[in-house]
C-alpha cells in the first residue's frame, strides 16, 4: 500500500487546536503529509472542489456551520473519507455522523500520532473498499445485462400464493385453470415486481426503457397470453421447477414476434419468489430449432450461472453452484477456477479454488502445481495475456505442456479472467474432441469474466467487512468509555459534593442561630459580617447542590408518563416569573405536543431553560422568550426556546453543554454553569438530543427532542 | 510548574469546585475571623462556641479545597517526563521528617531501584503522600519499618511495591482507602486525600495502583509506572 504522500486538509477555526493537530501529524513519519487548512465551511468546500485529497479531517463546528450540517455539506460536494473532530461534550453526534457515512471520528486533546495514522489508512482504506465494491457491483450487472438474451427476474410471489390458496380450497387442477381469464393474467402480472431486467428483454417488447414497460407491458397482451400462464401455473401446481413455453404475440410496435419462454422457478431467496424469465426471439431461426434450443440451453445456463453470482450468500458456495450450473448446460465433464502466479518468471504456480464433475465422471481437475517446463509458463503467459487457450490430446495438447497432462482429458477449454485477486482462468473439459459452437466459447467467456467481478466483489466485501467490524468494535469501546466517564464523573462528583456539603452545614446551621438569636445584639458592622458569612455559605450550597443534582441524574430510574407540556411550561414559568416582578418580559407559548417523559425531570429542563432565558435577557428592556414545538417525522416532538438576550458566539456551541462551561462573567449573570449539563444528561437519556444556536446580542436559542412513545427510550440505567 | 486548561469533564468538575468555591470561602472563614474578633464583648459562651465550630469546619473545607485543587494540578500537570529515582525521595523526604520531629525511628529498607519516567514533581508528591499515610498510621509495634521494592516489567513497565509494618486497616476499608475523603484513611489532616492523590498521580501516567492491608501487620501499596527504558 503507497501512502508515501497523503494530502490532508484540517477543517478547525480555532487556530491553536489546528497547530496542535499539526504538531502531531509532523510525529507521523511512516509517509509524507501535506496540509492544507480551511477556518469555515466556504473555505473548505472551495478547497475540496479544487483540490485531490485523500482525507478530510472536519471539526463539527465553524463560524458558518454546525453540527451534522457541517458533514452533509462536505460529503455532497466529494467522496474523500471524512473524518470528525469532536469536542468531549459532542462525541454523541460526532458517533451519529460516523453512522451517516464519516469514516471516523477522534476527539480533540484525546489523540496522539499512533491514533491519527491509525485513523487516516483505516479511512482511506475503508473508503477505497467501499469504493472497488460499488465498481465491482456495477461490473457484474452489466454482464448481466449483456448477456446476449432476453432476461428478466421477477417476485412470483403472486403465482405461488394463487397456487397455494386453490391447493387450500381443494380445487382441481382443471378448475383452476379453466376459469383463467385474461383480465386475471393481467391481474397476477400486475403483481409480480420485477427484479431485474436487461436491455434485450425491454427490446424484445419494443420499449426503450424500464418505466415505460412498467406502465404498458400490458399493451400486447393477447389471449395467448391466458394459455403461456395456465402452462406457468400447471409447473408451479405440479412443483416443477421450470417450464419452456414458445409464445408467440404482437409486440408495442405491431410486429409478430415468436419468443421461446423459459421460466425457472428459483424459490425463496432474500426475500422473495425469485423467477427467472428467458426469452429468445426465435421469429429468425425456427427452421433450426434443435439448433436453437441448444443454444438457448446453453446461453440460458451462462445466464443463470451469472445471475447465480449476483445473488446472496457466501461466495464459495455461490461460486460451487456456478460451476455446476454452467457445467451441466455446457455439457462438459469437469470445470474448475484456478488462480495462478509467477513466483519467478520461469515459474508458473496454479491453485484450483472451486471445481464441478459430471456425476459419473471420476477424474478430478488437480488441485494445485508448481510448474517450471517452458511449455507450461508460455500457456500461462498466454493466459496472462488474455488470451484463451484450447489444449486437444490429439494434437499433443498444443505442445505438451506437464499441467494439461494432469488433466487428463480430450478437450479443455481454459479462458482467462482478471481480478483483484490475482490472475486467474476458468477451465472446461470434454471426453471427446469435437467442435464447439461459438457460443459455448463466448458464454464461458462471458462466464470467466464475471467469476473474476464476483472474486473481486466478495473480496471487496470481505475487507470492508472486517474494516468495518473493527470501526465498530472502536465505537463501541468508545461509547463504552464514554458512559464510563459520564458514570465516574456522577460517582465522583457525588462523594465529592457530598462530603464537601458536611462542614457547610455545620457552618450554616450555626451561623443561622446566630442570625436569629443574636443579630440584635450586635452591632451594625458585627450584623454585615454575619452577613457575608450566610451569603458565602448559601453561595457553596447552591453550588453544592448544582453539583448533587447533577450526579444524581444516571442515578434515578425515569418514570415515563404522558406529560402535557403547555400545562408544565405555563406553571414553570409563573414560578419563576414571581421571582423577578420588577421585569418586563414578553413571554409566548404555542400549542406545544404532548410527549413521554420522566415529568420531574423534564419539568427540571425547562426550569433551567426558561431561567437561563430570563437571566439572559436581564439587559433588555423588554425580554421576549417564546416557546413552540414540532412533531418530527420520526415521531419525536421537538421544542424550542428562544430569547433576545445577550447570546452567544457558535464558536463556543459544542462548549456550552459541558459541566461547569460559562461563558459569560459570573459578575453578569449568577448561575453555577451545571445547569446545560444536567439539561444534556435528561434529555440525552431520554434518548433526545439537544442543540443550541446564538448569535452575540441578538439571541439564543435551544432545542431539544423528546420521544412520544414509551418504546422510543432506551433508558442506559436499565442496562447498565 | 506548568499547568494545561482543563480538558474532561472530570478535570473541568475538579477546577470549577475548588475555583468557584474557594471564594466563597475565603469570604466566609474571613468574615467568621472578623467577627469572633470584633463581636467577642458582646456574643455570650453559647455564641462564642458556635463561632469556633464555624471557623473549624469553614478550615476543614479549605483543606478539602486544597486537596481538590491539588489532585486537579495532577490531572493538568504538563511538566515532561524525566527517569526519576523513587527511592532517592523516598529517603530524602524521610530525613526531612525526622529532622522536623525528633526520635521518631523510622526504618527505610530498599533495593537498588529502576527508575521510573515521570513528571518530577508529580513523582515527589506520589512518594510523600505513600511515606505520610504510613507514618500518620504508625507502627504496629515500632520502630516503623518502611519496604521499596521495584521490578521491571515487560513492555517497558516497572512494577514498584510500598510497605510498611503500620496497624494496618479493617477490611471493609480497603476497597475504599485511595476515594478522595474517604473516611478510611484520615491522613495528616484527616481528610482521607492523599492516597486519593497517589492513585491520581499512577494513574495519569497510565499505571495502576492497588492496595492490601491487614490490621495488626501493615499496608502494602502496589503500582505500576512506564520505565525508562
Amino acid at each position: 500500500m503507497n501512502y508515501l504522500k497523503t494530502h490532508i486538509l484540517i477543517v478547525e477555526d480555532n487556530y491553536q487546536d489546528f497547530i496542535l493537530f499539526k504538531e502531531i501529524l509532523s510525529h507521523i513519519r511512516d509517509f509524507f503529509i501535506q496540509i492544507d487548512h480551511a477556518d469555515s465551511l466556504t473555505a473548505a468546500l472551495e478547497k475540496v472542489s479544487k483540490n485531490d485529497f485523500d482525507i478530510v479531517f472536519l471539526d463539527l463546528f465553524l463560524p458558518d456551520s454546525y453540527g451534522s450540517d457541517t458533514f452533509v455539506a462536505v460529503q455532497s460536494v466529494t467522496s474523500v473519507p471524512v473524518v470528525i473532530l469532536s469536542g468531549l461534550s459532542d462525541r454523541k453526534i460526532a458517533l451519529e455522523i460516523v453512522k451517516q457515512g464519516a469514516q471516523d471520528y477522534i476527539v480533540k486533546g484525546e489523540f496522539d500520532s499512533n491514533l491519527l495514522e491509525k485513523s487516516i489508512i483505516y479511512s482511506i482504506e475503508r473508503k477505497k473498499y467501499q469504493e472497488v465494491l460499488e465498481e465491482s457491483e456495477r461490473r457484474s450487472r452489466t454482464i448481466f445485462e449483456s448477456i446476449g438474451i432476453a432476461i428478466a427476474e421477477y417476485d412470483y410471489s403472486a403465482l405461488h400464493d394463487l397456487v397455494a390458496e386453490a391447493k387450500a380450497s381443494n380445487a382441481s387442477l382443471d378448475d383452476f385453470l379453466g376459469g383463467l381469464t385474461l383480465r386475471e393474467v393481467q391481474a397476477i402480472r400486475a403483481k409480480m415486481q420485477v427484479l431485474n431486467m436487461n436491455p434485450e428483454a425491454l427490446l424484445l417488447y419494443g420499449f426503450s426503457n424500464r418505466e415505460d414497460f412498467e406502465r404498458e407491458y400490458t399493451v400486447f397482451y393477447s389471449e395467448a397470453f391466458v394459455d403461456y400462464y395456465r402452462e406457468a401455473l400447471r409447473a408451479l401446481w405440479e412443483g416443477k421447477d421450470e417450464m419452456v413455453y414458445e409464445l408467440p404475440f404482437e409486440n408495442k410496435d405491431g410486429k409478430t414476434v415468436h419468443t421461446l419462454k423459459r421460466w425457472r422457478f428459483l424459490g425463496r431467496q432474500a426475500g422473495f419468489y425469485r423467477l427467472l424469465v428467458s426469452s429468445e426471439d426465435v421469429s429468425r431461426i425456427k427452421e433450426n430449432e434443435d439448433r436453437f434450443l441448444q443454444q438457448s440451453n446453453v446461453m440460458e445456463g451462462i445466464a443463470k450461472a451469472a445471475s447465480t453470482l449476483l445473488g446472496d450468500g457466501e461466495i464459495n458456495e455461490r461460486l460451487n453452484k456456478v460451476m455446476a450450473i454452467a457445467g451441466e448446460s455446457l455439457n462438459g465433464l469437469c470445470m474448475s477456477i484456478y488462480l495462478f502466479d509467477f513466483p519467478q518468471p520461469d515459474k508458473v504456480a496454479f491453485t484450483r479454488t472451486h471445481t464441478w464433475q459430471k456425476s459419473d465422471h471420476h477424474h478430478h481437475h488437480p488441485h494445485q502445481g508448481v510448474f517450471v517446463d517452458e511449455a507450461t509458463v508460455q500457456l500461462a503467459q498466454r493466459l496472462t495475456a488474455g488470451e484463451p487457450v484450447l489444449a486437444k490430446r490429439d494434437e499433443g495438447y498444443d505442445g505438451i505442456t506437464s499441467l494439461l497432462q494432469m488433466f487428463d482429458v480430450d478437450f479443455t477449454v481454459i479462458t482467462p479472467f482478471k481480478s483483484t485477486v490475482g490472475k486467474g482462468c476458468l477451465t472446461l473439459s470434454y471426453d471427446r474432441r469435437s467442435a464447439l459452437p461459438d457460443y459455448v466459447y463466448s458464454g464461458v467467456k462471458t462466464l470467466a469474466s464475471s467469476i473474476g467481478s464476483a472474486l473481486a466483489t466478495a473480496q471487496a466485501q470481505e475487507a470492508l467487512h472486517q474494516i468495518n467490524e473493527e470501526l465498530e468494535q472502536r465505537v463501541d469501546d468508545r461509547t463504552a468509555k464514554m458512559r464510563q466517564a459520564i458514570r465516574e464523573l456522577e460517582s465522583f462528583s457525588y462523594s465529592v459534593s457530598h462530603d464537601l456539603r458536611a462542614p457547610l452545614r455545620t457552618i450554616s446551621g450555626f451561623t443561622g442561630v446566630l442570625h436569629e438569636e443574636y443579630s440584635d445584639k450586635l452591632d451594625d458592622e458585627g450584623r454585615h459580617f454575619l452577613e457575608n458569612i450566610r451569603r458565602g455559605a448559601s453561595e457553596m450550597s447552591q453550588l453544592i447542590d448544582d453539583l448533587l443534582n447533577f450526579s444524581r441524574m444516571g442515578r434515578r430510574k425515569l418514570q415515563l408518563e404522558r406529560v402535557e407540556i403547555n400545562a408544565l411550561v405555563s406553571s414553570v414559568y409563573d414560578e419563576l416569573r414571581a421571582q423577578v416582578p420588577e421585569r418586563t418580559i414578553e413571554f409566548t407559548i404555542n400549542e406545544l405536543h404532548p410527549c413521554m417523559a420522566d415529568n420531574g425531570l423534564l419539568r427540571q429542563v425547562f426550569v433551567n431553560l426558561i431561567w437561563n432565558a430570563i437571566k439572559f435577557t436581564k439587559k433588555e428592556a423588554i425580554a421576549e422568550i417564546n416557546i413552540s414545538s414540532r412533531l418530527l417525522e420520526t415521531g419525536w416532538a421537538e421544542y424550542t426556546i428562544n430569547d433576545n438576550g445577550v447570546g452567544f458566539n457558535m464558536k463556543y456551541a459544542d462548549k456550552l453543554f459541558g459541566v461547569f462551561q460559562r461563558l459569560h462573567p459570573h459578575e453578569d449573570f449568577d448561575g453555577t454553569g451545571v445547569g446545560l449539563a444536567i439539561i444534556q444528561r435528561i434529555v440525552t437519556r431520554h434518548g433526545g438530543r439537544v442543540y443550541a444556536k446564538g448569535e452575540e446580542n441578538v439571541g439564543a436559542s435551544f432545542t431539544f427532542t423528546m420521544p412520544t412513545h414509551r418504546n422510543q427510550v432506551n433508558d442506559e440505567a436499565d442496562n447498565d | 510548574m506548568n499547568f494545561t486548561e482543563p480538558e474532561t469533564d472530570h478535570e473541568r468538575f475538579l477546577y470549577a469546585v475548588s475555583h468557584d468555591l474557594q471564594e466563597p470561602l475565603r469570604m466566609v472563614s474571613s468574615f467568621l475571623r472578623l467577627l469572633n474578633e470584633k463581636s467577642a464583648p458582646v456574643l455570650d459562651q453559647d455564641s462564642k462556641r458556635y463561632l469556633d465550630y464555624s471557623m473549624a469546619q469553614a478550615e476543614r473545607m479549605k483543606g478539602m479545597i486544597q486537596a481538590l485543587v491539588d489532585l486537579s494540578r495532577v490531572g493538568r500537570t504538563s511538566e515532561p517526563d524525566e527517569a526519576c529515582n523513587l527511592g532517592e525521595l523516598l529517603n530524602d523526604i524521610a530525613a526531612m521528617y525526622q529532622m522536623g520531629c525528633e526520635a521518631k525511628a523510622i526504618e527505610i529498607h530498599q533495593e537498588s531501584l529502576p527508575l521510573a519516567m515521570m513528571a518530577p514533581s508529580l513523582a515527589l508528591r506520589l512518594v510523600r503522600e505513600l511515606f505520610f499515610n504510613s507514618v500518620q498510621h504508625g507502627a504496629h509495634e515500632p520502630p516503623l519499618r518502611l519496604r521499596l521494592s521495584g521490578q521491571k516489567l515487560a513492555g517497558n513497565w516497572v512494577e514498584f511495591v510500598f510497605a510498611d509494618n503500620g496497624k494496618g486497616m479493617p477490611p471493609g476499608f480497603v476497597p475504599q482507602a485511595m476515594e478522595m475523603f474517604s473516611k478510611s484513611c484520615r491522613d495528616r489532616a484527616g481528610l482521607g486525600a492523599g492516597l486519593a492523590i497517589a492513585k491520581a498521580i499512577v494513574q495519569k501516567h497510565g499505571g495502576e495502583i492497588r492496595l492490601s492491608s491487614e490490621e495488626g501487620k501493615g499496608t502494602v501499596v502496589s503500582f505500576t509506572l512506564p520505565s525508562n527504558g
